[in-house]
């Protein structure tokens, strides 16, 4: 079946169209909902209402623009939803005041020091599942800006509209994030130094 | 800077997986296609059942049983107590009558004269007459033999158990002109020891 066949048999509230649409993007979207939410009852939780919700309100697809991004909208909405939920607002709103002091110094580094961290990581062969838990150890806020940016590919001033925060602290939050991240996979290579060692 | 940053998102972005299967899939599906189905339900459509022709057909059942139910009390409902209330042909009856209804309650009243009021006033201060039916007393003879006699007897000490018999009210309707006669009581005495 035809994504345009799938797109006419949805809006006829078709059963095969409706069954046909979930089989071709369950995994995508359950991939995104994982990585907000790190867990897969969760992540089907919300997979669950994203799919109500496209089709009871597939007359709101106009046609204008991506189909598969009209969908993936609702599920990264539903995705920020459930985080700022799950925070109770203060943890989510306040990223910004987030202080690290070792990420400040750091962006006093040189470009030679940079080029040495980079070299770093990238010799250290990290596994998936490495990263993956130096991206969770990361606050809310962060992550989900860094996110946005890298996954989505969104703008600052998306997020920015998406989040209900100011571009400029999104900007910050990136820079945070990226540096945090890489303070520790730089921390789990010197561990796994120490350990051969 | 900007180097070092992209080299962590390309990492990142690498180590994250575009697709994830699981085998809840199925079960997942069920569960959003029985969500699907109710609201189907909840939404109208001409072409599929929904809870508006559900309602419809509640209330099409309804309002059937309701009318049938009130037609068969309606037979099983016994005849109306003619005493009480009379039909239209028995008014005919008694608007024939009414001439000699009136000379029967004329003669009535004129023996009624001739009893002795303050003994009849000791049953509770009643006033206690003939009962002047449209049927027997309407017979103006026999009200003239029962006039050479006191209609209410006068009461004796001893008797003073009273009954009321019967209290008839009856209305007859001619027309616009409403002849209302009066309340009758008839009282029976028991005899005299």
């Amino acid at each position: 079946m035809t994504e345009e066949q799938i797109i006419e048999g949805c809006r006829k509230f078709s059963k095969d169209a409706q069954k046909a649409l979930y089989e071709k993007y369950v995994s995508t979207f359950r991939a995104i909902c994982r990585r907000y939410t790190a867990d897969t009852q969760n992540a089907n939780d919300i997979l669950h209402d994203c799919f109500i919700k496209i089709f009871t309100k597939f007359d709101q697809f106009t046609g204008n623009g991506s189909f598969e991004g009209w969908m993936k909208r609702i599920i990264i909405n539903a995705c920020i939803s459930w985080c700022r939920d799950r925070n109770t607002g203060d943890q989510f709103l306040k990223v910004d005041e987030i202080k690290d002091d070792s990420i400040y110094e750091e962006e006093t580094d040189t470009a030679e020091e940079c080029n040495d961290v980079q070299s770093t990581i990238l010799n250290a062969n990290f596994t998936k599942e490495e990263i993956q838990q130096a991206v969770e150890l990361l606050p809310e806020g962060y992550k989900m800006v860094f996110f946005l940016y890298v996954f989505e590919n969104y703008k600052h001033n998306e997020i920015a509209r998406e989040l209900n925060i100011d571009v400029n602290t999104s900007k910050s939050q990136l820079s945070r994030a990226r540096k945090l991240l890489q303070k520790k996979l730089m921390e789990l290579c010197q561990t796994r130094v120490m350990v051969t060692s | 800077m900007e180097p070092a940053n992209n080299f962590i998102d390309d990492l990142v972005r690498k180590s994250f997986p575009d697709k994830v299967t699981s085998a809840e899939d199925t079960a997942l599906w069920d569960s959003i296609d029985k969500t699907l189905r109710f609201k189907g339900f909840l939404r109208f459509s001409l072409s599929h059942f929904n809870i508006y022709y559900s309602v419809l057909i509640v209330l099409v059942i309804s309002s059937a049983s309701y009318l049938i139910i009130n037609n068969a009390s309606a037979k099983n409902t016994p005849p109306v107590n003619n005493n009480s209330f009379q039909t239209v042909p028995a008014v005919k009856d008694n608007i024939q009558m009414d001439s000699k209804d009136n000379k029967a309650i004329e003669s009535s009243v004129a023996a009624s004269q001739n009893v002795n009021l303050p003994t009849a006033d000791k049953s509770g201060g009643q006033n206690i007459q003939n009962q002047v039916s449209g049927t027997t007393d309407a017979n103006p003879a026999n009200v003239n033999n029962n006039s050479e006699k006191p209609l209410i007897p006068a009461e004796d000490n001893n008797s003073k158990k009273t009954k009321k018999v019967k209290v008839i009210k009856k209305q007859v309707v001619i027309t616009d002109t409403v002849h209302k006669k009066d309340t009758v009581y008839i009282k029976k005495t028991s005899p005299t020891k």
